[in-house]
């Protein structure tokens, strides 16, 4: 198929074959049919450790990572550290972790935890999701480490849009606020510099959700149940009125 | 014991004619429980934290209930004896046309991918629903007669889907299960919506 003429019957009976094959879909599949399935996929739903009661449904687990990066003279080697699900991603830049003195690696822990345990953000915000915890340990020695990263950054997934993100040392108290960017066009990532290792979490202001358990006739659930009990009640009841007046009723042959 | 009294498990003339049309109190009991159980299904749901797990539990339970539970003894008075005369399977073939019909004419999205548990799931609940409503629940109502279980089994599997679904699925899920006792009464089955119901859910994954 060198001459021009072969390619455009090729590229016709191409043509031909996919058409044919989006009508068949259409008519075999009902009406929305997508021209095109390319890598679209439902958007992932924010992973909760302790989710609000209406998010619990369906709530996946979020996830942990623990990564070691070799230290050398100059400091660990540049590494990029995600969870699975990628609500937290670290870029430590060369050097991020100081040397220590015969250790030659450090590991570098990331735990989601529930917020509703450590200190409340300050007054006029509330949580906006998981906290994150970051610890690193030089490795042989298992010293923690402490002082700061450098030259690093990280991006946070919220469930909602932020207003100000915290760290605070390893207690999990003391929130200090430190400057970040929330990332168009979803604003729900937001990214800054690594502080030291400690906890993270982000703050909204943003007025408590209120989801479909509290606003729908969801909440109306105990009293239907209740009713539809006695629906059933009152129907077997008429259900038995029923059949006695037919009894009574003398059969005509 | 009286040695005139017939042997265990079987029932005198006079205690089945008392017995025919009484409904047993503990299956009306299940009943009441399992319509508001699926009622609540939502909240309840949304309150655990394996809602898929427990939803499988509630409807693995609403089945075998359903398909043990003690139903009155069925008198049909008015049922026509060539009901029965009407074979399941042209009867599940216009359940399913109207279905299918129904889902090519509205069209919408899907409920998602195709997924091996969506398949089973969506099976699950079909079959359990039909075991609960058209046997059960159809059952306690029939000796009101026909036309009465299936507009009063029709009326509770519409009312229970209020809080998954919302109010404005109510005339819809009454017409639906319509259809679904009209299959139990013809077929004196209720394997007839049971299949039905499984394609209906099924098509909606399509």
């Amino acid at each position: 198929m060198t001459s021009p003429r072969s390619r455009w019957i090729v590229g016709a009976l191409l043509g031909v074959t996919y058409a044919l094959v989006l009508v068949w879909t259409v008519g075999a599949h009902a009406r929305h049919v997508r021209p095109l399935y390319d890598g679209f996929a439902p958007t992932e739903q924010y992973r909760w450790v302790d989710p609000p009661a209406f998010f619990a449904s369906g709530n996946k687990t979020p996830a942990g990572v623990t990564s070691t990066v070799e230290l050398t003279r100059a400091g660990s080697r540049p590494a990029g550290i995600a969870t699975s699900d990628a609500q937290l991603v670290l870029d430590l830049g060369t050097g991020a972790v100081a040397t220590h003195g015969r250790d030659t690696k450090v590991r570098i822990t990331i735990t989601p935890v529930s917020a509703a345990g450590l200190e409340r953000v300050p007054s006029g915000l509330r949580a906006n999701g998981n906290a994150y915890r970051v610890s690193a340990t030089y490795e042989p020695s298992h010293v923690p480490v402490r002082q700061p990263f450098v030259r690093s950054t990280m991006l946070l997934t919220v469930p909602e849009v932020g207003t100000q993100l915290f760290t605070a040392r390893a207690t999990g108290r003391g929130w200090t606020p430190i400057p970040s960017d929330a990332l168009p066009p979803s604003n729900l990532s937001v990214s800054a510099n690594l502080a030291a290792p400690g906890y993270y979490l982000d703050a909204t202001r943003l007025p408590s959700l209120v989801g479909p358990g509290q606003s729908s006739s969801t909440s109306l659930a105990l009293p239907i149940a209740i009713g539809i009990g006695g629906l059933v009640l009152v129907l077997v009841g008429a259900g038995l009125l029923l059949a006695r007046r037919r009894r009574r009723q003398p059969v005509v042959r | 014991m009286s040695a005139l009294a017939p042997p265990a498990g079987r029932r005198s003339p006079n205690q089945r004619a008392a017995g025919r049309g009484a409904v047993p109190l503990v299956s009306i009991a299940a009943a009441c429980a399992g319509c508001a159980l699926l009622a609540v299904r939502p909240a309840l749901l949304s309150s655990v934290r394996h809602p898929t797990a427990v939803l499988v539990v509630v409807l693995a339970v609403l089945l075998v209930v359903g398909l043990v539970a003690p139903l009155p003894q069925a008198e049909h008075p008015h049922t026509p004896a060539k009901a029965k005369t009407i074979g399941t399977v042209p009867v599940v073939c216009v359940g399913v046309a109207i279905f299918i019909a129904a889902r090519l004419a509205t069209g919408g999205d899907t409920l998602g991918p195709v997924t091996v548990a969506a398949l089973l799931g969506n099976t699950l609940a079909a079959v359990a629903e039909e075991v609960w409503f058209r046997r059960f629940v159809y059952g306690l109502l029939e000796p009101g007669g026909a036309v009465f279980a299936v507009a009063g089994s029709a009326a509770l599997f519409a009312a229970v889907h209020v809080t998954t679904y919302g109010w404005w699925v109510l005339p819809l899920d009454v017409a639906a299960g319509l259809v679904l006792g009209w299959q139990r009464a013809t077929t004196r089955s209720w394997h007839a919506s049971a299949i039905t119901h499984v394609v209906a859910n099924l098509l909606v994954l399509l």
